[in-house]
């Protein structure tokens, strides 16, 4: 039997570094120490290194990413070639014509990360068949590849109209530029996502094209840090693992890596206390995600960065602009808002005494007594009370309210943001909340997780254990996994059967090579899923299909498609014919078996011992528990009004909710009614 | 209601309305609808005034409340029925938009909200395909539908009129289908909160009015008035006045419109409910971007219109490009006179006109089966007093998305064989209009083309010294390369191997250039 390699799981955040260990015996071990911006791969090093592997075994290390991310926020990315079919040089700046904001005077757009001189057409044409229209010359393929040399550039992204249909022109350009120089990171959009709409293709090869080059020398970097024996792995955005080379050529799949990290933890901390419905609640300084989950987050191809759209599948999650920094305030019509400004971490609440002086939503915690000022942290960072009590009072008395209504209504302001966004990711989407579990972690999750599931009627909440580096939990539990997607425009009708199905069959053949070959061949699943749409719809549902090149009979899924858009949409188009749109193929291997083990937690300091105060959670001050979570015997449970405190975050349990520790992670319920 | 509970019902309104968008959006069949969101829902309370409205298209603020009313007036509603509208002179803007309103009754049968929608469907009849051609009567225009009860003789009705009656049916299930999601969570929200519900309406209206009444009193009291022009009617009425002056009076805002033209022959002329959501989205664009979109700040803003005059049209006039053109140059003329007022504020005009093409045929790929095709092209913004214009970039009363080159051509027997950036066509300034835009189309199939344009006479005008955005230039390449120049009113029949070049304008500069300033002395 080959011996199991130490596993380890980094996040790199803007603030911290969190690692997490697991060697083969099942062990675990945590690790949180500051980021190293200049260099993100120091503190990885330094982290991994800090916790014990077990000796002479092999490591392997997945990471969480922010290096592309930051690389576009700041754009700092490389300078791109953008290279089309002649007559769509302006593609990127024409965008789809419209304006980010309904009411402004001013017109913003965001520019696209190409220099307009550095957009270049190359005379060749497509129809919507793949049909050749005007063929690509070699001459032409040397004049442009001479033109585009000149220019200089670090990266080349080839986007050819209707490619998706004929990948041949496009590949030959792509072959000429990575034959001419080594040194470019070359990317043709066919190679990340062959589905249809020119844009969107394009703005996604033009974000992998500039952070190619900046990745490629970090994933280089972190390798040297690390020995010859370390195998390294990067989180991809839909919660799949990749290996280094995969993720060098493709960088797009990791521009969402960290957040991707924090849904697949809570996904699968969840599946021990057997939940597969999840809504993700990942509540930080000065935003909020949520995501929603049926035993597999849900993803979507409809992502952005900014304002760029973003074509790979990427899990869904919605962000919101309310944290526990949002700062509260009264608009000019006297209603009281919360966000999206936020005091962030410097200077941060005026609880955190670093010169604060506008009311936010931890200063509202801190007035009600749920954020208890000596156990912030640890008891490593005393909350300034009074500050708290300071600038909230000055808003109250604005509001003409006292202090406790108004610090309430702070609260109840977030929260009705926070419930906002968990309808867009479940009602929007067709799911009632009330039949899922709310997972909470970041920061501030647990303080709001018990108060959003009463406000949306949701009756289990979930606070797992971890909650402040879950992100890193989430890479240890990822499983290796690639997608492809393929328009492959027809009816569907005509697809199930002749030669059609032969064709698909071929192209389905086609790409289920290529997934096991760069799987690594071995045991991977591969499962295909077809998106349909009524013919003449725009937007597709995807369902999994038996469908296979190696499967002779295909079932048919109309029916399957008309019940989930009578789900989605309160109707069904009887009769009316059904299209089948892309393809999609996913090869998967599972991440090792996990089994709960006691932890070598360097998280949770000194407990302190429990005790009852006058809490005010919502219905006005009452006598509260206050308990240290590592007092938490498994199997323990804690009747509400209650607050539960560790090293990362604090959980209220709401009067009328109970708390119970089961396998580590706190569950709590709503009480039957007496 | 406290300001806690104002905020927290806001969010729960706004996100009813916009699940109502979402549904309609994903559902619906024609690509004004799922690709271009050429649509907008919102709440109404029993008085048939705005609660909430997703944002959409502004060009239908301020008229939908306006089919609401028609619709209460007209029909009798209880549960689960929908009034259906699209008379310009019933509550409606023109022909291819169609308005669903649909009632919440309480158990005695008395309405508590209203939720509508409204979406502009690809064709409703008339005499050319998109319906936005030339005719001297809106009855020639299309199917024309005074509020009536939705039933399946008249989705029939509707569809047999269209030139795409399999696409009007999906649509107009989609658009029964976001209604009925509407009503569904407003029923689920009453269940929970019962009378507060009401009460909540009532007070984020009356919050909006107060913000909006704040923003109006921290301006000069004044009055200002500002011209400028339609190109004609397509009938030789030469050029159109459209006429506005704003005052400005302690918290309130009057806007007259009295001394535009009088009503003309062709279809630039609009019902007042257009006047009225173009005025209201100046002022809410005005306002900060916080103050919550619903009837309440449309009570501190007056709208005078004449009737008969071209502003304010009674029937039969026609109505059709009314709505995108004539909506796009009121807009332009309440700014002006506002730049007046505010000269560090207001940027100079936007392309002001939406650059409407409408092609319709038979498809020679699917067995010459009919089509109809309708898109707005975008065109530069105004610079303003410290900022260059957008590029390429719909203004004012619309926000469309462009149809993918990709989407277009499996949909349509067109070929897009340029599709850039104008480049200087933007208004020369201390800051640049942005760029319009140049599409190029091939024809693979026999077509009507319909080409409604405005500002290619004149181009939209600078401000404070910035040089006007570049007129707008169009022209057809007949298959034998006879080159035709094209005006800003075009019905043409074209042939395979045709091609049509539509330039947009140009936004206006703002400021004096530069290098034109006096010499350093």
């Amino acid at each position: 039997m080959t011996r199991q390699p130490t596993r380890f799981g980094v996040d790199t955040g803007g603030t911290f570094t969190d690692v997490i260990c697991r060697i083969p015996s099942g062990e675990l071990a945590v690790h949180k120490l500051l980021s190293t911006p200049a260099d993100p791969s120091k503190a990885i090093g330094d982290g991994v290194g800090a916790l014990k592997s077990d000796g002479e075994g092999r490591r392997e290390v997945i990471h969480g990413t922010t290096v592309a991310t930051n690389a576009l926020l700041e754009r700092r990315g490389a300078k791109i070639a953008f290279v089309t079919t002649k007559g769509f040089e302006d593609l990127l700046w024409l965008r789809r014509q419209t304006r980010p904001e309904l009411y402004a005077l001013q017109v913003e757009v965001e520019p696209p990360l190409v220099e307009q001189s550095m957009s270049f057409g190359v005379a060749e044409r497509l129809d919507e068949r793949g049909g050749v229209v005007e063929e690509l010359t070699d001459r032409a393929i040397a004049q442009i590849v001479d033109e585009v040399d000149a220019a200089e550039p670090e990266a080349v992204v080839v986007c050819l109209l209707h490619a998706y249909a004929n990948e041949a022109h496009e590949q030959r350009l792509v072959d000429a530029f990575r034959r001419h120089r080594e040194d470019w990171h070359v990317t043709g959009a066919c190679e990340i996502t062959a589905t249809f709409r020119e844009y969107e293709r394009a703005s996604t090869a033009t974000i992998n094209g500039y952070v190619g080059p900046v990745m490629g020398r970090y994933l280089a970097k972190l390798q040297r840090r690390l020995t010859e024996l370390d195998r390294l792995e990067v989180l991809q955005s839909h919660g799949g693992r990749a290996d280094v080379e995969q993720a060098g050529r493709l960088p797009v799949q990791t521009v969402l890596s960290g957040p991707a990290g924090g849904v697949v933890g809570a996904v699968e901390a969840a599946k021990e206390v057997g939940v597969e419905q999840v809504i993700s609640f990942d509540m930080g300084g000065t935003s909020t995600d949520v995501s929603l989950a049926n035993g597999e987050p849900t993803l979507t191809e409809e992502g952005a960065i900014g304002s760029l759209p973003l074509q790979v599948p990427v899990i869904d999650i919605y962000t919101v602009g309310a944290g526990g920094g949002s700062i509260a305030w009264i608009d000019a019509g006297g209603a009281l808002r919360v966000g999206p400004r936020s005091a962030g971490a410097d200077p941060g609440p005026a609880a955190y005494g670093n010169g604060g002086n506008l009311p936010t939503v931890t200063d509202a915690h801190v007035v009600l007594g749920s954020l208890r000022p000596d156990r912030f942290l640890g008891g490593g960072m005393e909350l300034d009370v009074e500050a708290a009590q300071r600038v909230v009072g000055e808003l109250a008395e604005e509001l003409g309210e006292d202090m406790a209504s108004t610090a309430r209504g702070i609260l109840e302001v977030a929260d009705a943001a926070m419930a906002r966004a968990i309808k867009v990711i479940s009602l929007e989407r067709g799911h009632d909340p009330r039949n899922y579990s709310l997972v909470a972690f970041g920061g501030a999750g647990g303080l709001h997780a018990c108060r959003l599931a009463k406000v949306l009627e949701m009756d289990r909440v979930m606070v797992p254990r971890f909650p402040g580096l879950l992100s890193a939990v989430g890479m240890l539990r990822a499983d290796a996994k690639r997608l492809y997607s393929q328009t492959a425009l027809q009816p569907l009708e005509g697809a199930l059967k002749g030669a059609e199905q032969e064709n698909l069959k071929s192209l389905m053949a086609q790409f289920e090579n290529r997934a096991k070959s760069e799987m690594g061949g071995g045991d991977c699943s591969l499962s295909w899923t077809a998106s349909l749409r009524y013919e003449g719809q725009s937007f597709a549902i995807a369902l999994e299909v038996d469908w296979a090149a190696g499967v002779e009979v295909w079932s048919d899924p109309t029916e399957r498609f008309e019940e989930e858009h009578q789900r989605l949409y309160g109707y069904r188009a009887k009769g009316r014919p059904v299209e089948l749109v892309d393809l999609r193929l996913e090869a998967r291997r599972s991440a090792p078996g996990w089994t709960a083990q006691p932890v070598d937690d360097d998280e949770e300091g000194q407990a302190a011992p429990a005790q009852t105060v006058e809490v005010d959670l919502g219905d006005g001050p009452a006598p509260t528990e206050i308990i240290e979570r590592t007092q938490l015997a498994i199997g323990d449970v804690v009747d509400g009004p209650a607050v539960i405190t560790e090293y990362s975050g604090t959980t209220l349990v709401l009067a009328g909710w109970s708390a119970e520790n089961q396998s580590g992670h706190l569950v709590l319920r709503r009480r039957r009614e007496q | 209601m406290n300001a806690i509970e104002l905020e927290v019902f806001r969010h729960l309104f706004a996100s009813i309305a916009e699940e109502m968008g979402v549904v309609l959006m994903r559902s619906s069949f024609s690509p004004n609808i799922k690709e271009r969101r050429d649509f907008s829902c919102a709440l109404f309370d029993a008085d048939g005034e705005m609660v909430a409205q997703a944002a959409h298209i502004p060009v239908h603020l301020g008229s939908t409340p306006m089919s609401v009313d028609a619709a209460r007036e007209a029909v009798p509603m209880s549960d689960g029925d929908h009034v259906v509208l699209n008379d310009p002179y019933a509550g409606g803007t023109h022909l291819p938009d169609i308005t669903f309103v649909s009632p919440l009754c309480d158990d005695e049968g008395q309405v508590l909200f209203y939720v509508a929608n409204r979406a502009h469907h690809a064709d409703v009849g008339g005499g050319t395909p998109g319906s936005l051609g030339l005719s001297k009567s809106v009855d020639d225009e299309g199917i024309r539908i005074e509020p009536t009860l939705w039933s399946d003789e008249l989705e029939e009705r509707i569809a047999s009129a269209s030139r795409t009656p399999e696409e009007r049916r999906g649509d107009l299930k989609a658009q029964v289908a976001a209604n009925r999601r509407g009503i569904a969570r407003l029923a689920e929200e009453l269940d929970r909160r019962g009378e507060k519900l009401l009460e909540a309406a009532r007070s984020l209206q009356d919050h909006s009015q107060r913000f909006m009444a704040a923003t109006l009193d921290e301006m000069a009291d004044g009055s200002w008035e500002f011209e400028d022009i339609l190109e004609g009617d397509g009938f030789g009425s030469g050029q159109i006045s459209i006429r506005a002056e704003v005052t400005i009076d302690g918290d309130r805002a009057t806007v007259d419109f009295s001394k535009s033209a009088d009503e003309v022959v062709g279809p630039f002329n609009v019902p007042r409910a257009v006047t009225l959501s173009a005025t209201l989205y100046v002022f809410r664009c005005l306002a900060s971007a916080d103050l919550p979109t619903n009837g309440g700040y449309m009570r501190c803003i007056d709208v005078i219109t004449r009737s008969g005059s071209v502003v304010d049209a009674r029937y039969p006039a026609p109505v059709a490009l009314g709505n995108v053109e004539t909506s796009q140059r009121i807009t332009d003329v309440v700014l002006g006179a506002l730049a007046k007022a505010l000269p560090h504020r207001i940027p100079a005009a936007s392309a002001g006109t939406m650059n409407n093409l409408a092609i319709g045929g038979g498809d020679t790929r699917r067995k010459g089966q009919p089509f109809a095709y309708y898109e707005t092209i975008a065109g530069g913004s105004g610079a303003g007093p410290d900022y260059h214009g957008a590029s390429a970039v719909h203004t004012h009363m619309t926000n469309t998305l462009n149809t993918p080159v990709e989407a277009l051509e499996h949909a349509y027997p067109l070929r897009i064989e340029r599709y850039a950036l104008r480049r200087k066509s933007g208004g020369a300034g201390t800051y640049r209009g942005g760029d319009g835009v140049i599409r190029t189309y091939r024809f693979l199939a026999p077509a009507t083309v319909t080409l409604m344009t405005e500002r290619r006479i004149r181009g939209p005008y600078g401000l404070a010294g910035g040089e006007d955005g570049k007129a707008g230039e169009d022209r057809l390449t007949r298959a034998d390369g006879e080159i035709v120049e094209l005006g800003s009113r075009e019905v043409i029949d074209v042939e395979i191997d045709d091609r049509l070049v539509v330039e947009t304008p140009g936004g206006g500069g703002f400021g004096i250039k530069k290098s034109d300033e006096g010499r350093p002395g």
